[in-house]
C-alpha cells in the first residue's frame, strides 16, 4: 500500500497498514526526503520538487511511484488528493484500490454547492444562503445584499479554511471576494463562492460515519470543533460538552442519510453548525479521513484507519449501530508552527528540540522529531495531541498538563497559546463557540511578563555551553549540550541522549 | 567563590540587563532590574537542565542559535536574543509605521503599488503567502511609497523590508 501524503497523517496510515499485514510505500518531495514519514514505510518514492503540484499533488508521479514499487493501493490521507475526485478514478483506472470512497461520492460532496442542494433534498436543514452556479461579480454582489450581513465567502471546491472570509460589510465584498478566489484557485484550482449568512454565536459539531460496500452505514457519534483560528480547528472534543442525546441521535441520523444518499463508502464526516437554541444546520461533508480522526478512537475503541483498510478489501462493517458504544472524553489539540501573537502566521524553521509528553491517556501523532526542518511549502500542522481520561474535566487537566510537558524549540509554536485555551474558565465552562479565540483574544494573547528568571537563567546556561559536535542529533541541526567543561557538568546526572526524541 | 557574568537579552520590544553570578555545584544568583534569585541548576542531558528557584523545581530546556536562546520553562517558550555589550538593539530599519516588513518567509503573490504613488490607512500593499494562507499587508497610515522592495512571485525572508512609505514631513 502506498500513502500519497505526509506528515503526522502519512506515519499514521502507514503504522496502521504495517499492523494491518500489508508492505508499505512512502513517497515524499526533495525537500522531505529526510522527513520522519519517509522511514515510516518499508520503502519510500521521490515524486519530484517542493511546489505540491510536482510532487503531493501529481497524480502521474503518484501513480509512477505505485507503478515501480508494485503498491495496489493508494491512501490519500487528508488534504492534498484526499478529496480529488480525479484522483481516485485515476487509481481505479489503474487497477489499484483507493483507500477510501468512491469517485461519485468525492465528486458530489467536494462540490460543496451540490452537497449543500443534496442535504435540502434530503430533508437535512441548510444554513440561508446562495449555491448557484452564476459566479459573476454582479450576482454574487446581489445575493450577498440578498443574504444579509456578516456574510462567509467560501469555496465551493474546498474546506479547511483556505479561500474563505467573513465579510462585514457590502463595501468589503468586491476585494475579500478577488483574495478568496485567488486562495481557492491556489488550494483547489476552482475559484467558485458560496455565499451564506454568518451565523453567530454557532458551535461546530460533526458527525463521523463510517459505511461499507454492503450497504451498512453507522456513526460514530460527534466531535465538537468549535474552538479555531483563522477559519480552521485547533481542539477538538468528544463528546461535545451541551450536546443533548436526542439532537445527538438526529444529527447521526441526518448524517447517515446523507451518507446513503451518495452510496458512501469508508470513513466520512457530516459537519453541522449548532446554534444557541441547539438547532443545526448541515455545513458540509468530509469525504476522508480526518486531522481530528483520533478523537472518536479515543472515546469508542475503533481503529478508523484499520476500518478503511478492511473496507477497501471488501469486507463488511465489523459491528452494527447499537453495537457502537463510547466512553469517558477525549480532547485533541492540534500542533501548529504558527506564532499566536503574530496573527497565527506560519512560522518555519528547524525543530532544535522536540520532547513529546507521555503517560497514560496520552497519544501523539507526530511528523517530526528533533533536526526536522519545516518548510514554507505545506500545511504548518507539526503534531496532533490527543487525550483521554474518564470525563471532560480530567481530561482537560490531562491536556494541560501534557501540553505543559511538550518541548519543541527552534520555531514558533501554538503550544503556549493551546494551554491557555484549555485552562481559560469560559473553555472549562463548555462556552465554546467557534469565536472563542476572538472573544477571549485579550486574556489569551495577554503579554506575558515579566520573563521568568529562570528562563534568564537558561539563557546564561545555554549561552555559556560551548557548541560540541559530540552530540546524537541528526544532521546539522544539534541542539546545544551541556558543556563538560562549564562547573555543573561533573554532576552525576549528566547522562547524554535524555533529552532526545522518545517517541 | 564566584564570578559574575553581565548579559543584555531583548525579548519583544524589552531589554533586560542581566547578571549571573556562579558558585559552586550549580549555585547560582541571577539578578535582573529589581528582581533577583538563587537557583540550583543542574545539567541533565542535551539541552536539558534541572532548576530550582523560589522552591519550585523544574526541567527546564534551552536550545541555542548564534546569539538567540529558546528556553522551555513549566510550558512557556521564551525566545530571547543576546545583545553585544554597549550595543543597544535600535532596529535596522528605522521607525516602525514607515516599513512594511514581511511578517513571515513566503512568496509575493501581488505587489499593488509603484514608488511614489500615494496611499492611505488600510490600503492593501503587499500580498503575501506561506504554507497556502494568505496575508495582506496593508498601508500603516496614510502616505507616499518611496521604496518597494519585492515583485511578484519573489519569495522573501520573514522580517524582509517589502515596501517604505516616505517620513512625514516634520510639523
Amino acid at each position: 500500500m502506498l500513502v500519497a501524503n505526509r506528515g503526522e497523517i502519512a506515519i499514521r496510515i502507514l503504522t496502521a497498514a504495517r499492523e494491518f499485514g500489508l508492505r508499505t510505500v512512502a513517497v515524499y518531495s526533495e525537500p522531505d526526503r529526510e522527513a520522519l514519514h519517509v522511514r515510516a514505510a518499508d520503502q519510500a518514492v521521490c515524486l519530484g520538487p517542493a511546489p505540491a503540484a510536482e510532487s503531493y499533488l501529481s497524480i502521474p508521479a503518484i501513480l509512477d511511484a505505485a507503478r515501480s514499487t508494485g503498491a495496489d493501493a493508494i491512501h490519500p490521507g487528508y488534504g492534498f488528493l484526499s478529496e480529488n475526485a480525479e484522483f481516485a478514478a485515476a487509481v481505479q483506472s489503474a487497477g489499484l484500490v483507493f483507500i477510501g470512497p468512491p469517485a461519485h461520492a468525492i465528486d458530489t460532496m467536494g462540490d460543496k454547492a451540490a452537497a449543500r442542494r443534496i442535504a435540502s433534498t434530503a430533508g437535512v436543514p441548510v444554513i440561508p444562503g446562495y449555491d448557484d452556479e452564476d459566479q459573476s461579480d454582479a450576482t454574487l454582489l446581489a445575493e450577498a445584499q440578498r443574504i444579509g450581513f456578516p456574510l462567509l465567502l467560501k469555496p465551493a471546491a474546498g474546506g479547511g479554511g483556505k479561500g474563505m472570509r467573513r465579510v462585514a460589510h457590502l463595501g468589503d465584498v468586491a476585494e475579500a471576494l478577488q483574495s478568496c478566489r485567488r486562495e481557492a484557485m491556489a488550494a483547489f484550482g476552482d475559484d467558485r463562492m458560496i455565499l451564506e449568512r454568518y451565523l453567530a454565536p454557532i458551535r461546530h459539531v460533526e458527525i463521523q460515519i463510517f459505511a461499507d460496500g454492503h450497504g451498512h452505514c453507522v456513526h460514530l457519534f460527534e466531535r465538537e470543533c468549535s474552538v479555531q483560528r483563522r477559519h480552521q480547528k485547533i481542539i477538538e472534543e468528544s463528546p461535545s460538552p451541551v450536546l443533548l442525546e436526542e439532537t445527538r441521535e438526529r444529527m447521526g441520523a441526518a448524517a447517515v442519510t446523507l451518507a446513503r444518499a451518495v452510496q458512501y463508502q469508508s470513513a466520512g464526516t457530516v459537519e453541522f453548525v449548532l446554534d444557541e437554541q441547539g438547532h443545526f444546520y448541515f455545513l458540509e461533508m468530509n469525504t476522508r479521513l480526518q486531522v481530528e480522526h483520533p478523537v472518536t478512537e479515543a472515546i469508542t475503541g475503533v481503529d478508523l484507519a484499520r476500518w478503511q483498510l478492511r473496507e477497501a478489501s471488501g469486507a463488511p462493517l465489523p459491528l452494527a449501530q447499537d453495537a457502537i458504544g463510547r466512553r469517558g472524553h477525549a480532547i485533541e489539540c492540534r500542533l501548529y508552527a504558527e506564532d499566536p501573537e503574530n496573527g497565527f502566521l506560519p512560522a518555519a524553521g528547524p525543530v532544535r528540540l522536540y520532547v513529546p509528553p507521555q503517560g497514560p491517556g496520552i497519544r501523539m501523532d507526530s511528523g517530526i522529531r528533533t533536526g526536522s526542518e519545516v518548510g514554507v511549502h505545506y500545511d504548518p500542522i507539526l503534531a496532533k495531541l490527543i487525550v483521554w481520561d474518564e470525563d471532560r474535566t480530567s481530561a482537560r487537566r490531562r491536556m494541560a498538563r501534557a501540553l505543559r510537558e511538550t518541548v519543541i524549540l527552534g520555531l514558533r509554536t501554538n503550544l503556549g497559546f493551546l494551554r491557555d485555551v484549555i485552562e481559560h474558565p469560559a473553555f472549562a465552562a463548555g462556552e465554546t463557540w467557534t469565536d472563542f479565540v476572538d472573544r477571549h483574544r485579550v486574556d489569551l494573547l495577554a503579554e506575558r511578563s515579566p520573563v521568568p528568571l529562570e528562563a534568564l537563567a537558561l539563557a546564561h546556561l545555554a549561552r555559556a555551553t560551548r557548541d560540541t559536535s559530540s552530540a546524537p542529533g541528526n544532521g546539522d541541526n544539534r541542539p546545544t549540550t551541556g558543556d563538560p567543561g562549564s562547573p555543573w557538568s561533573a554532576d552525576e546526572g549528566f547522562r547524554l541522549g535524555i533529552a532526545q526524541e522518545s517517541a | 567563590m564566584s564570578t559574575t557574568k553581565h548579559r543584555i537579552f531583548r525579548i519583544g520590544e524589552q531589554t533586560l540587563h542581566v547578571a549571573v553570578a556562579a558558585g559552586r555545584d550549580g549555585a547560582l544568583h541571577i539578578t535582573e532590574d529589581e528582581r533577583e534569585a538563587h537557583a540550583q541548576v543542574r545539567p541533565i542531558g542535551p539541552a536539558a537542565w534541572e532548576i530550582e528557584m523560589d522552591g519550585r523545581r523544574h526541567t527546564a530546556y534551552a536550545v541555542k542559535e548564534g546569539r538567540t536562546v529558546w528556553a522551555h520553562v513549566d510550558g512557556r517558550v521564551w525566545v530571547l536574543e543576546e545583545l553585544a555589550p554597549g550595543r543597544p538593539g535600535a532596529h535596522p530599519h528605522g521607525p516602525a509605521d514607515h516599513r512594511i516588513l514581511a511578517p513571515m518567509t513566503g512568496t509575493v503573490r501581488a505587489v499593488h503599488v509603484t514608488k511614489d504613488e500615494a496611499v492611505t490607512a488600510g490600503q492593501p500593499l503587499v500580498v503575501l503567502e506561506a504554507m497556502k494562507m494568505e496575508h495582506v499587508l496593508r498601508a500603516p497610515r496614510d502616505g507616499v511609497v518611496d521604496f518597494v522592495g519585492c515583485q511578484t512571485g519573489e519569495q522573501v525572508e520573514a522580517q524582509a523590508l517589502l515596501a517604505s512609505l516616505a517620513e512625514e514631513p516634520a510639523s
